[in-house]
């Protein structure tokens, strides 16, 4: 996963269409016994949108006919994808929502964390990391947080050295720049009062 | 002066070698768009209503709306700083500000930040802004007087300690000066005065600090300005945060007079923000909750029982009405909310009556129970007999002929109407507005010519200050007494009738 498509929706609206498409896709696949297959399908789906633009751009075009769409589609994945993931972008796209996969896809996958009791977290260093560490941080987290943790892994220069850990909206910084900030506080903050406290000390008349 | 870096330096080297590195653990959401003093967010979802949360540069907001999917934060600063997604960090406290003896005697902004130029705050406590009013058992009746120094005030809807005494008038006739009066006038009795500027000139706030000063009334009270170029979200906190400060002094036994100047341009500041927070409007685009907006923060103001220190906060808010319009719909509300209301009319201002409280229409609701008994007395008729007087003004006018009964009611009425006028910033003592008073209502100074009962009432005071000391005394120990100035047979009548007869003996009413 790149680090782009890692990023939270932030169109409400979508997000919200998201849920509710989400909601379905998820009950079709429940029924049918193949949710593991429908997300990786989806998936799947959503990064070859990303990578061929023109396939997306014709998808949400308006001026494109939902015959002309549908014989896109058809094209594109019959044949690797199963009937009910194929039927359920024909129908995302004859509403005209073909710009909510990628919300979908969001919203599908906390749903799936969530029944499988996974946590997705992403891990931020100054440095590329290599697998090994990224599966020791995860095993780390996944026994203090008592789930099973899927770990993402940035490269952010600004923080310096150590780790930031950010799973949903909760932030574990343990980078230099917040420990550097957390000193200049401090700091600052004892030396203004000192100075208030005993001027004399600090300064003389002179 | 000169700082030595080498001592400095060695603090600082102290804090490093001490400092113990910890994982900081924080809730973050993105900032989706931001304007006008209001941000949305995405992320923060375990935000509370009211909690702080701090942006990049360390902007403080406020989460205000609570969404499905993002959350509206009000932004206590410059909200140009902040950027679309930027990270923005959940505190986890309420919003606080600094209280106590650290604020007395400063000018800050509704978050406690010196506007002063006299420092930081120094301030060991805080309180949070946003606080629930003390409850049915945790209060007492109000009973003790606030003197606001003003001979209308005191004399007709006198306010207690504890109080809520709203100031109603159109532009420029006066609400201001009547409640800056009322602090001057708290000098040596140990109140700790707050005046909250919400949307006012910068201008005239400096104004009111100046003089202020001047009267040395400074010295124990506290000015928060959310002025006029302040971001809405300021001028919707402050009175909160005013009153914050005030709570404190009252929790710890003491007594405290708020002034909310004023209170029509705090919800004007709640309806910006409302609306830009989608929330639906109502009756003049205010919110549906701009009732609980102010109720909640007046019912703050209130006598605490015995057991619980007997302090107090008394507030005067302040509201402007327009072209005199008191049906309109902020108005309505705060007259409701409060236990009385003074009004001031530009007609009486322009007349020359300063103060220009209309006494028909002003009440207080609950202060003649505070009222000191001798003013009680010599006052109990007085805002009655002064709304009558102005009926039979008006009719007067007509020319008919006047019976001598209806000629003396007349000219009793002008020559109290007279002796209430009052200069400003010039409050009087309780004991100086009972004579004064007395003298009028009782019919000695019906031989004084009504263009010379000014100068009548400054010789009378000069010369009970200078001559007649004693009775001064006198009335000032027993204008408690029940009887104190009803019964013609009380020895502190006797006094105070015999100085004004030996005063009038000698007052000459043809000297210019």
């Amino acid at each position: 996963m790149s680090e782009d498509e890692n990023k939270p929706v932030f169109d409400t609206d979508q997000q919200y269409l998201g849920n509710v498409y989400g909601k379905a896709l998820m009950g079709l696949a429940d029924k049918a016994g193949t949710v593991d297959q429908m997300v990786e399908q989806l998936d799947s789906f959503v990064d070859v949108l990303g990578q061929i633009p023109s396939l997306r751009y014709a998808l949400e075009s308006p001026r494109v006919g939902f015959a002309e769409k549908e014989a896109i589609i058809d094209k594109a994945i019959q044949g690797k994808a199963s009937p009910e993931f194929l039927n359920f972008v024909k129908v995302v796209c004859r509403k005209g929502r073909a710009d909510c996969f990628a919300a979908i896809r969001d919203a599908v996958q906390s749903m799936h964390d969530e029944l499988s009791s996974r946590i997705r977290a992403t891990m931020i260093t100054a440095i590329p990391v290599d697998d090994g560490t990224r599966q020791n941080v995860a095993e780390q987290m996944s026994k203090i947080l008592g789930k099973q943790v899927s770990m993402a892994s940035q490269v952010d220069p600004n923080i310096i050295g150590g780790l930031v850990v950010q799973i949903g909206d909760t932030v574990y910084d343990g980078s230099v720049t917040n420990q550097l900030n957390q000193i200049r506080t401090t700091a600052v903050g004892r030396a203004n009062q000192q100075i208030r406290q005993a001027l004399s000390r600090f300064a003389s008349d002179a | 002066m000169k700082f030595s870096a080498d001592e400095i330096a060695s603090v600082i080297q102290q804090e490093i070698d001490q400092f113990d590195s910890q994982v900081d653990v924080r809730e973050v959401g993105t900032v989706l768009e931001v304007g006008d003093g209001i941000a949305r967010v995405h992320g923060l979802t375990g935000v509370a209503a009211g909690e702080m949360v701090e942006f990049p540069g360390g902007i403080i907001g406020l989460a205000f709306n609570l969404e499905e999917n993002s959350v509206g934060i009000i932004i206590l600063g410059d909200y140009l700083k902040i950027n679309e997604g930027d990270e923005v960090k959940a505190l986890g406290t309420l919003l606080s500000v600094p209280v106590g003896d650290a604020v007395t005697g400063r000018v800050i902004d509704p978050l406690g930040n010196p506007l002063d130029g006299k420092g930081p705050i120094d301030a060991s406590q805080t309180r949070p802004v946003e606080v629930i009013a003390p409850g049915v058992a945790e209060r007492k009746g109000v009973h003790e007087p606030m003197q606001t120094g003003l001979k209308a005030v005191d004399a007709m809807t006198p306010i207690g300690r504890g109080q809520r005494e709203l100031i109603i008038g159109d532009r420029k006739t006066g609400k201001t000066a009547v409640a800056i009066d009322a602090i001057i006038n708290q000098k040596n009795t140990g109140v700790k005065c707050f005046y909250v500027a919400v949307g006012q000139k910068d201008s005239s706030v400096a104004g009111v600090i100046g003089v202020l000063e001047e009267t040395g009334a400074m010295d124990y009270t506290t000015v928060i300005v959310a002025g006029a170029s302040a971001p809405a979200p300021l001028q919707y906190i402050a009175p909160y945060a005013g009153t914050a400060m005030a709570e404190h002094f009252m929790w710890d036994g003491q007594h405290c007079l708020v002034v909310y100047d004023d209170l029509s341009k705090q919800a004007v500041a709640y309806r910006e923000l409302s609306l830009l927070m989608r929330r639906p409007p109502g009756r003049e685009a205010y919110p549906g909750d701009v009732f609980y907006c102010h109720s909640r923060l007046l019912e703050r103001s209130c006598k605490l029982s015995d057991e619980l220190g007997a302090g107090s906060i008394t507030s005067l808010p302040i509201i402007e009405t327009l072209e005199g319009e008191v049906s309109a719909y902020i108005p309505t509300n705060v007259i409701s909310i409060t236990d009385g209301q003074i009004y001031v009319q530009p007609d009486l201002f322009f007349r020359g009556v300063r103060p220009a409280m209309n006494a028909g229409i002003s009440v207080s609701r609950v202060g003649g129970a505070a009222q000191v008994k001798a003013m009680k007395n010599v006052a109990g008729g007085l805002r009655l007999d002064l709304a009558a007087f102005r009926e039979l003004e008006a009719f007067a006018q007509l020319g008919t002929d006047l019976d001598a009964a209806t000629q003396s009611q007349l000219d009793r009425g002008y020559r109290m109407v007279e002796l209430l006028k009052q200069g400003q910033y010039k409050p009087l003592n309780v004991v100086d507005q009972i004579m004064v008073i007395y003298a009028g209502s009782a019919g000695h100074l019906d031989k004084v010519p009504v263009d010379q009962v000014q100068r009548w009432e400054d010789e009378f005071l000069t010369f009970i200050h200078d001559k007649k000391q004693d009775v001064w005394s006198q009335l000032d120990q027993t204008k408690d007494e029940g009887d104190c100035m009803k019964k013609d047979d009380h020895p502190t009548t006797q006094a105070v009738k015999a100085a004004i007869t030996e005063f009038n003996d000698s007052f000459n009413p043809s000297f210019k």
